[in-house]
């Protein structure tokens, strides 16, 4: 389980809880980094990657829920687990909704904040290895040639060489070397591997 | 004719004489009536005085007026703001003529009472009305019998059926002359209301007349005043249940915040002991892991212990304004507090306390607010029971040497057996707007009393609340 990019952020207002789930979490192995405040948090150089949050609902300043939603504001999609009180139904539906992966009642069992934290980060590890895959398409995209990209939009759509040295108005031997050159720089293997990057990345339509 | 004269000098000196002595007893007949009639005239100035309404003043009245005239039925109608004339005060009739007489109304009903109170006679009464607008008449049936059917449909025929052949009305005037009512006497017996006795007891009419006319000013005035104090309460009720109500969201306030700052510690302490037992458990145990995590369940036991004594100096501050309460005196100015409310909700209240019962050390705030609590709860308990059926009781009994048990009991729906011992938590509600904060404090304020609570389901319907107070610790507390 043990993955160095994960760190577990945890955001509470209680010193004690704070250093009680610090305590817990690298017990078993987990980076945790502690945050007082939901400001302190967002305005620390935090890098989300493939990480979780967990978050005690009441807070003075910013609440839970102002956090989960400024962090959808951002467009962080970091899996929360948020820790309450007593729970109301309507909070918890309203967190869930809003993407929470759980919803967990003060005093709670360790094992069960354990099994969430760990569910969360496989979900975050998920969102991270997609993510990383998307902006590796992306960056090899970038990295071809405006024609290059113009026959690469061609051939995903199905097209064979002559028809696109029609469509851009030249020879069938010029469009097998920049395809060859896409082929290489976006490590396709196949034209059906091409077409999955594209769809992918979302560069289908350009 | 000497012969004669003597004897007829002597017969004529016995008739004279006899003549004198008829006119003696006459006179001294006479003599007598006044003699009484200043009798009974000094008896009312003094019912007058010694009487506290008009109902206790014409008691009096119509028992002196039944000894002096020597009829069997005398009653004394008043006229109402309302333009009613009840009998305020009657002997001899029967239950049923009074049942059916009584409720008399001057727009509605015409007889020789509703005529002799408006003062307004028909031609068929002419021959028997006197000069001051009473009506006597001696010989009832032969009144009648003179009369036209038509003549006849002015009378209700009460009195003849009654076998009343004496009957008269005499108007009971004020010192403007105003009507206020009238003196009704009847009697079996022919000629029993001769125009002398009418004559007088007219001359009576006016001082009666005024009496009333003093007491029916004194009625509307406290009448009056009892409004302006029924208004008072009300007022006084309304601020009271406000109180009760603002009580309740602050103290359940209060308990959301304690639960919280009790849980604070709880969690951690939990976190942390369950962490240093994984410690614990690993091949090498790390000690200064489970010492830190020690050291910190250490101080938020601690922490917790604050939250808690913090929780009881505030107990004890609105503890101490225990003193010496009588429990009776409790429960009826609780009662007299609900009373409006009650009303309105159609309960029917009963009260049951023995008179011996001892005094306690208490807050009589608080355990009013208990017995309140419990009271609406009842009420609304009552909500769906048919109206007549709607029966509060609180009762305190003695129960034991010194333990004093007081029972709120309602005919309401009812509370699941299995309710029964979740009703006192905190935020255990059955009623669909209920906060189920009402039992749960009521429980604090009676163990802070050193009492119990408790609830039974009565067997028929309904539910009754139980709590206790002893009496043995009044001098333990202070």
């Amino acid at each position: 389980m043990k993955n160095d990019e994960s760190v577990v952020f945890v955001i509470d207002d209680d010193a004690s809880i704070r250093r009680s789930l610090e305590r817990l979490l690298k017990s078993v192995g987990l980076a945790v980094k502690c945050f007082e405040s939901a400001g302190e948090f967002l305005n620390s150089a935090h890098d989300a990657g493939a990480g979780c949050i967990v978050l005690d609902v009441r807070m003075p300043g910013l609440s839970g829920f102002d956090l989960q939603d400024r962090l959808t504001a951002l467009h962080q999609s970091i899996p929360i687990i948020f820790l309450t009180g007593h729970g109301s139904i309507p909070q918890s539906v309203r967190a869930m909704k809003a993407g929470a992966v759980d919803f967990i009642e003060k005093p709670f069992d360790n094992g069960v904040l354990i099994d969430a934290v760990n569910r969360a980060l496989v979900t975050a590890r998920d969102d991270k290895r997609k993510t990383d895959e998307i902006n590796d398409i992306r960056t090899r995209f970038h990295s071809l040639t405006p024609r290059e990209r113009q026959v690469l939009t061609q051939v995903v759509q199905g097209k064979i060489n002559k028809q696109i040295a029609f469509d851009l108005g030249t020879v069938e031997k010029t469009i097998k070397v920049h395809r060859a050159h896409v082929m290489r720089k976006m490590k396709a293997d196949s034209v059906a591997a091409l077409v999955r990057m594209a769809e992918k990345a979302g560069i289908v339509a350009e | 004719m000497r012969e004669d004269s003597p004897c007829s000098e002597n017969e004529k000196h016995a008739a004279q004489l006899a003549k004198l002595k008829d006119r003696l007893a006459l006179e001294s007949k006479k003599c007598r009536d006044l003699e009484k009639f200043i009798e009974v005239n000094s008896s009312l100035l003094k019912f007058a005085g010694t009487s506290a309404n008009n109902k206790d003043y014409l008691d009096k009245v119509v028992l002196k007026l039944q000894e002096w005239t020597e009829c069997e039925c005398v009653g004394i109608r008043i006229l109402r703001d309302n333009r009613s004339i009840p009998y305020v005060s009657f002997v001899g009739f029967s239950k049923d003529f009074w049942e059916a007489e009584n409720d008399l109304h001057l727009d509605r009903d015409n007889c020789i009472c509703t005529r002799t109170v408006s003062g307004q006679f028909g031609p068929q009464d002419a021959p028997c009305v006197t000069p001051d607008g009473s009506f006597h008449c001696n010989d009832v049936p032969a009144f009648l019998s003179g009369l036209s059917r038509e003549q006849k449909r002015a009378f209700r025929g009460a009195c003849p059926r009654k076998g009343f052949n004496s009957v008269a009305t005499i108007p009971l005037k004020n010192e403007q002359a105003i009507i206020v009512g009238a003196i009704h006497l009847a009697d079996c017996r022919t000629g029993k209301v001769p125009s002398r006795l009418v004559k007088m007891v007219e001359n009576m009419g006016i001082h009666i007349g005024e009496t009333v006319s003093k007491f029916n000013l004194q009625e509307k005035l406290d009448q009056e005043f009892e409004i302006q104090r029924r208004k008072e309460t009300e007022l006084q009720n309304r601020r009271e249940e406000l109180a009760h109500i603002y009580r309740v969201i602050a103290l359940g306030e209060l308990q959301t915040s304690l639960a919280h700052e009790i849980n604070q510690p709880l969690a951690a302490i939990l976190v942390n002991a369950d962490t240093a037992l994984r410690f614990l458990d690993r091949k090498i145990p790390d000690v200064v892991e489970i010492r830190a995590a020690l050291d910190d369940i250490v101080e938020d036991v601690q922490r917790a212990g604050r939250v808690i004594k913090r929780l009881r100096l505030m107990q004890r501050k609105v503890h101490s304004e225990k003193v010496e309460c009588d429990i009776k005196e409790v429960i009826e100015d609780t009662l007299k507090l609900m009373s409006s409310s009650a009303a309105r909700k159609k309960v029917h209240i009963s009260s049951r306390t023995a008179d011996d019962l001892p005094r306690v050390l208490a807050d009589s705030i608080q355990l009013q607010q208990v017995l309140v609590n419990l009271i609406l709860n009842a009420f609304d308990a009552m909500e769906h029971t048919g109206p007549d059926n709607r029966r509060l009781t609180v009762n305190a009994t003695l129960d034991g040497p010194d333990t004093i048990q007081v029972s709120v009991s309602d005919t309401g729906a009812g509370v699941e057996q299995a309710e029964l011992d979740r009703i006192f938590e905190s935020f255990h509600t059955t009623k669909p707007d209920g906060m189920g904060m009402g039992l749960s404090i009521s429980r604090s304020i009676v163990e802070a009393h050193h009492g119990r609570i408790w609830a039974v389901r009565n067997p028929d319907c309904g539910t009754t609340f139980i709590f206790t107070l002893p009496v043995g610790i009044l001098n333990e507390e202070r």
